[in-house]
């Protein structure tokens, strides 16, 4: 599964089902970078992860719909219910250790 | 201003070898990029036995209701879904039940498809689609990652050199320096701190000791101001030689420049126009911008220069 972005129309279709990392950026923000890389990382490697990938700058309504105050800001929602979210960046460890707690 | 250069020290000339070092290679992070590599351009095959790695789908059957599942993904040995379980499918054939014991749980799995990973070996081919500059071959990767090790290293280490080589052209260059340019450096500096307190709410010159706490590592204005006065005088210098410098190289601070910086300091600050211009002049700008063209000339001498010659 690809890295997908949403838009203000497809995500809320993007989180309904499944295990879905949703990555909350701005394209300005340096972390943001380095997070996006781990995504990356963690996407060549377990390819049936689902990542979403949200840009507030162009998505502000979005940003505010889930109460974005800062990013890099993680969510991670199981059948369209948000399980744990984090203001920062994460490292794949730590990712893999929430897809453990939440993936089934 | 009316401050000159009267004869400089080439800073390229300043002997850094006291604080050169050996350069070992991240063996764990060179082989994190090789695999990052590999990984995105593996292949997922169909396969007839489960193996470890492989990701399967199976319907689980169970009195526990954790077990009992249908098309259920998994992807063996990562232990996302149950280490125990995970490591006994491994042997299964697709298409065929099998009755695990898992902690005395009978558990019936039925692999209904197996998909295991194929991992490529480097080609040329794909280090030329990640596109850096320069850079179309394995050989060329692998020298490309050990330069990015050794520019990551001098960058976080190299400032003591970095500040060493300033200080030593300083040193042994002639200036004719004028008070009134020494000034105007360091009002310039203020005038900027002056203005990003007042957006503050903040008045720079009453700010107590509280005031101060976690914004600025003084306790008074007073402080602070000896503190950018002395400052000036060196970024006076620096400015100076970083006049030179772009002279020499054809470049030079421009209004098209400053309209670009005050649009990516509204950006990253969340500033109007108004006040980014108020906080960044243009003069200011222009002063920064030289004093930058010089410290990154010496930094990229000492990034190249910071490691030790391999016997």
């Amino acid at each position: 599964m690809a890295i997908q972005y949403a838009d203000n129309e497809s995500f809320k279709e993007q989180i309904k089902e499944g295990f879905v990392i949703v990555d909350f950026f701005s394209a300005t923000c340096v972390p943001c970078k380095a997070f996006s890389r781990i995504l990356e990382e963690l996407d060549a490697e377990l390819p049936f992860i689902n990542i979403v990938k949200v840009n507030t700058t162009d998505y502000p309504k979005l940003g505010k719909e889930n109460r974005i105050f800062g990013v890099p800001t993680v969510h991670f929602y199981k059948d369209g219910e948000k399980k744990f979210e984090k203001v920062g960046v994460m490292e794949v460890d730590e990712i893999k250790e929430k897809i453990t707690e939440f993936m089934y | 201003m009316k401050s000159k250069v009267l004869s400089f020290a080439e800073y390229d000339q300043v002997d850094i070898s006291m604080y050169k070092q050996i350069f070992t290679l991240d063996e764990k992070a060179y082989k994190k990029e090789m695999d990052f590599i590999k990984n995105k351009n593996s292949t997922w095959e169909e396969a007839g036995e489960v193996t470890d790695g492989a990701l399967i789908v199976c319907d689980m059957e169970s009195a526990n209701p954790f077990f009992s599942r249908e098309n259920l993904k998994i992807m063996v040995g990562q232990g996302f879904f149950h280490k125990k379980l995970e490591a006994m499918c491994v042997g299964l054939k697709k298409g065929t039940a099998g009755v695990l014991d898992v902690d005395g749980e009978k558990v019936t799995v039925t692999v209904r498809s197996i998909q295991q990973k194929k991992v490529p070996a480097l080609t040329d081919e794909m280090i030329e689609a990640l596109g850096i500059e320069g850079v179309n071959d394995v050989e060329q990767y692998e020298n490309h990652l050990i330069r990015e090790q050794k520019k990551k290293i001098a960058e976080n280490e190299g400032y003591e050199a970095v500040q060493y080589v300033m200080d030593k052209v300083f040193e042994t260059s002639t200036f004719d320096l004028k008070k009134a340019d020494w000034k105007e450096m360091t009002n310039h500096e203020i005038n900027r701190l002056k203005a990003i307190s007042r957006e503050q709410g903040l008045n720079l010159e009453t700010m107590t000791p509280e005031d101060f706490e976690g914004k600025m590592p003084f306790s008074s204005y007073h402080e602070l101001f000896a503190s950018v006065q002395n400052d000036s005088w060196d970024r006076l210098c620096g400015y100076l030689l970083g006049r030179e410098y772009a002279e020499k190289d054809g470049v030079g601070y421009t209004m098209e420049q400053y309209r670009s910086d005050i649009e990516d300091y509204m950006k990253f600050w969340h500033e109007t126009k108004e006040n980014a211009e108020k906080i960044n002049t243009f003069d200011y700008s222009e002063i920064t911008f030289y004093v930058t063209y010089y410290y990154k000339k010496v930094k990229e001498y000492v990034t190249e220069n910071f490691f030790k010659e391999e016997k």
